[in-house]
């Protein structure tokens, strides 16, 4: 996200992590990330729960979590220390003021990042033409 | 479906550890929350 949060605030919105570690450990990932946006933490989970985003065995276990890992190897990431529930999946909403839902994308697995170019679009960008 | 209104009464915690409302996130204008699967 931090490579479209230029257009995210071009297009006059706001843009938040959550995680689900501690404070100190969302304090640690904050400082380490030199993040431009806000980062909040729910140690409970209720609002991933809310938010209908996944969480269990079968969603860390699977052939596509191990696809996701090789690519994210291959380009560099190295996993650290995992922090927090460790079945819990993520997701991204983008939500208006009206409280309109605009977006809302449930990672199925590991390494199941939101499309940014979705993100944005639902905050009004243009589309990028397929290559 | 509407999943503001399920999230607008909890709270989450900023890295000082003061709570933040939700529906304050998205109170003035529209808002991306990207939820990581774990911090790292």
């Amino acid at each position: 996200m931090r490579d479209a949060y230029p257009q995210i605030l071009a297009l006059g919105a706001g843009a938040v992590l959550i995680g689900h570690g501690t404070v100190e450990q969302a304090r640690a990932f904050a400082e380490a990330q030199s993040l431009p946006f806000p980062v909040l933490t729910d140690p409970t989970r209720r609002s991933y729960l809310a938010a209908g985003f996944l969480s269990g065995l079968g969603t860390v276990l699977s052939l596509k979590t191990l696809r996701s890992g090789v690519r994210a190897f291959r380009q560099g990431f190295r996993q650290s220390a995992t922090q927090g529930e460790l079945l819990q999946q993520g997701g991204a909403l983008v939500i208006a003021p009206s409280g309109e839902t605009l977006y809302h994308f449930v990672s199925q697995a590991a390494g199941d990042l939101p499309p940014m170019e979705e993100v944005l679009a639902s905050l009004g960008a243009p589309r990028e033409p397929a290559p | 479906m509407d999943y503001a209104s399920p999230l607008a009464p909890l709270d989450v915690f900023d890295t000082e550890g003061t709570p933040v409302s939700f529906s304050s996130l998205w109170a003035e204008r529209p808002v991306a929350l990207v939820f990581l699967r774990q911090y790292g």
